[in-house]
């Protein structure tokens, strides 16, 4: 509890500033998708035909997975708060129309005859008879928006955005539980705001809502002015980086690095930096999109990324219980460095191969792959995140725990990140998944780096040996890559500033200012 | 000042209405009286253009109601529902004061002539007008329907089944102070009945319908002592309806 409120108070301006960016991205996604979704309701409500149509498409609209559509979006409206306006404006308009239409629908029959019947025009019959009499179920739509929209603003971190998401992802990334609480609190307490703050508006006549109407300009026009400055390069990191010292903490105060941030997801950072929306992202270094896209990895001179190798860790109950499991996990030790690695990736991101045949190729060339034996001598619970390059070492560790051993494995892949898998591993929910002696050292482990960790070995050593001490988990041998944080540009644009380092950046942006 | 002719109306080509066709003067009431589903609200919908008749055409001072503009037509006419249509977001006050509002009288004209309304309708200001219509009682609703109709004291009324949803002793209450106001005795009236007293003591001509046809109009004497046909005798002895 201290802890966290030590946090907050450490956290304050940014805590300010994220909330009030995702007050603005609500309350302008929502008064966007009143002016188009209320206009709508009552066309559909006058002319039954479109009803279905209209009301199917935005159905349709609101299931579109929110990262497929911030996806979308990026080629027509780059990053930042745009396309996340226009994406919670989407995901409004479902609740606005629908309920515009209902209500509208709703007004006795009687009622709107009455109002026709003593001379009034359409527009008098719709202003002064249906949509008073539809407004509490216009409303009720509102707050159904609103509060859908506090949630779904949270994705705006994913792209450059802002808002309360960046404490919730990268405190998930982080591990750290009073960076999502930091988040999640104020998100659930303005959800409860607007819903209350609208249940009132309910409750008001019509004549009120003049008055709400004229507040609800105000406030927008205050929200919509946002803070827009940008240098000459723009930089795109994750949730995650942001709040690593092997990450965007070190690069300011090691290489001194001063360069425009903004915070945004790995899944469309890539095509962020591709579609020349960013300039310098932070990405891994297998990452099969450096090759699709045709990036370079800036050289970290001054060794602040300690090393990423990736092994399987297990909990030991199963090794013991499964002798077996331990040396049929080594096979792969070894075997990928990280142009291979890059290439696998590349191969499912940009090739559209799955990771299974991936996996199988790549052991069929190895000499690894052994036809599956179908054991019923016990299973073993495989754990990943949710990203290609786990994936494929899944399917490759399934390929060889079945056909080396009497075990089966049953997958529970897309565990989202560090944080969620190594839960569910101590909970002994998982097995085993695989890791990196990074994540290890500074996600789990915390521990401040030294100069010592940053040597491959040294680093494995010593989370091997605390993992075990403090968790009784096992990490298994290296497979031979290093997925390392790496800052990256487009190749052709860093040809061009003649930047190759990370502290030729810096240098670069210097001259810049001055 | 009201002249129907060969109005025809059919819903989903079944007619509703067929060959209708009646004169109203200027002070004259006009009672439409038949039994249910045989046209009458129908009929009267096609006088203020609620609805357009497919045939046959009304005249209002002459002129066909079609080279008026809807909304000008209707302020002209007041119309009374059988389901009263009070607006339920607006008090008794505002109700009353919708068609003077939509003619743009001034505020103190429309609170004196609501005013005046109200206690003519045996309701009062200070008890009723800031009440909403779901705290009335039906019959003190359909007085309020009355003043709303009256309110921009139009010169013709239509009224549909204005008593209908009131108990007998009410209804004959209300039919008898309503007869007496002379806010009434000044209108063209057309209303709708299916109740042979209301016509008999409202009216000064009837015209008795049946399956969408008018079969016969005339003054409450003309039809008691000529009927034109059994029909007609039978349900002015209110023998085919149940009020
Ligand atoms: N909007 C409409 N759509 C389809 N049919 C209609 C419509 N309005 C009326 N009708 C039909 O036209 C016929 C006459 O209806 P109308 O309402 O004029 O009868 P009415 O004499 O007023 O009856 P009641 O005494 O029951 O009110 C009925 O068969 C009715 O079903
Ligand atoms: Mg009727």
């Amino acid at each position: 509890m201290n802890d966290f409120l030590q946090f907050l108070q450490s956290q304050s301006g940014k805590l300010v500033e994220q909330t009030l960016t995702h007050v603005h991205l609500t309350l302008l996604s929502v008064a966007l998708a009143i002016l188009a979704g209320v206009p709508l309701g009552i066309l559909i409500a006058r002319k039954q035909k479109l009803a279905g149509m209209i009301l199917g498409f935005a159905g349709i609209l609101q299931t579109i997975p929110s990262i497929a559509l911030l996806g979308f979006l990026i080629p027509l409206l780059g990053i930042g708060p745009k396309p996340a306006i226009f994406a919670l404006f989407l995901y409004a308009l479902l609740p606005i129309i629908r309920n515009t239409y209902t209500g509208i629908r709703g007004v006795d029959a009687t009622v709107r005859e009455a109002a026709v019947a003593m001379g009034m025009t359409h527009g008098q019959v719709l202003f002064k008879a249906e949509m008073p009499l539809a407004m509490p179920v216009i409303l009720a739509g509102i707050r159904t928006a609103a509060v859908i929209n506090v949630g779904v603003a949270t994705l705006a971190a994913y792209i450059a955005a802002g808002g309360l998401g960046e404490f919730i992802f990268g405190g998930i990334a982080l591990n750290n539980t009073n960076m999502i609480l930091a988040g999640a609190i104020p998100a659930a307490l303005l959800a409860i705001l607007f819903d209350f703050l609208l249940s009132r508006a309910q409750k008001l006549s019509m004549r009120h809502f003049r008055w709400a109407g004229a507040a609800a300009v105000i406030v927008f026009a205050l929200s919509a002015i946002t803070p827009a400055a940008k240098g000459k390069l723009l930089a795109g990191f994750t949730p995650e980086f942001m709040g690593r010292e092997d990450g965007w903490l070190g690069l300011k105060r090691i290489y001194h690095l001063r360069i425009p941030t903004v915070v945004i997801n790995d899944a469309v950072m890539y095509q962020a930096l591709h579609e020349e929306k960013l300039d310098v992202v932070s990405g891994y270094s297998t990452d099969g999109r450096i090759r699709a896209y045709n990036l370079i990895i800036l050289d970290d001179d001054q060794h602040i990324f300690p090393p990423y190798y990736a092994a399987p860790v297990v909990r030991k109950d199963a090794l013991e219980r499964f002798p077996e499991l331990g040396p049929a996990l080594d096979l792969l030790a070894g075997r990928i460095n990280d142009s291979v690695m890059t290439s696998l990736n590349y191969r499912v991101d940009f090739l559209h191969e799955s990771p299974a045949t991936v996996a199988s190729d790549f052991l069929g060339k190895q000499g690894l792959l052994k036809p599956q034996r179908h054991g019923k001598k016990g299973v073993v619970r495989m754990g990943s995140k949710i990203f290609t390059e786990q994936y494929i070492l899944c399917e490759m560790y399934k390929l060889l725990v079945e056909g080396n051993t009497e075990l089966s494995i049953s997958s529970k892949t897309g565990l989202g990140g560090t944080k969620i898998c190594f839960d569910a591993l101590t909970n002994d929910q998982i097995d085993f998944y695989p890791e990196y002696t990074g994540t290890g050292l500074l996600v789990i482990l915390q521990q401040p780096l030294t100069e010592n960790l940053r040597n491959k070995d040294s680093a494995y050593n010593f989370v091997r040996d605390q993992f075990e001490q403090q968790y009784g988990l096992q990490w298994m041998q290296p497979i031979g890559f290093n997925n390392a944080y790496a800052l990256m540009m487009r190749e052709a644009a860093a040809d061009q500033l003649g930047i190759r380092s990370i502290t030729s950046l810096t240098r670069y942006l210097n001259t810049q200012k001055n | 000042m009201i002249e129907a002719s060969q109005l025809y109306k059919a819903f989903d080509g079944r007619p509703a209405v067929q060959g209708v066709s009646f004169t109203v003067p200027e002070g004259g009431r006009f009672m439409l009286l038949g039994t249910s589903g045989s046209g009458k609200t129908t009929t009267l919908r096609m006088l203020n253009r609620l609805l357009d008749p497919d045939n046959g055409q009304v005249l209002f001072h002459g002129k066909d109601t079609r080279s008026f503009r809807p909304e000008d037509l209707r302020r002209q006419m007041g119309y009374v529902m059988q389901q009263y249509g009070l607006f339920p977001h607006y008090t008794v006050a505002e109700n009353i004061a919708i068609v003077p509002k939509l003619l743009r009288w001034d505020t103190s004209r429309i609170r004196q002539r609501t005013e005046a309304l109200l206690q003519k309708l045996g309701l009062s200001w200070e008890a009723h007008a800031h009440q909403y219509p779901a705290q009335l009682s039906g019959g003190q609703q359909q007085r309020v329907g009355l003043a709303r109709a009256l309110a921009a004291d139009p010169p013709v009324l239509l009224m549909d089944e204005p008593f209908g949803a009131l108990d007998p002793v009410t209804r004959a209450r209300i039919r008898q102070e309503f007869n007496e106001l002379d806010e009434f005795k000044s209108k063209t009236v057309v209303m709708v009945t299916h109740d042979i007293r209301d016509a008999l003591e409202l009216g000064d001509r009837i015209g008795i319908m049946d399956k969408g046809r008018l079969i016969q109009t005339g003054t409450p004497e003309e039809l008691q002592q000529h009927p034109a046909n059994d029909f007609v005798a039978a349900f002015l002895h209110g023998k085919t309806d149940a009020p």
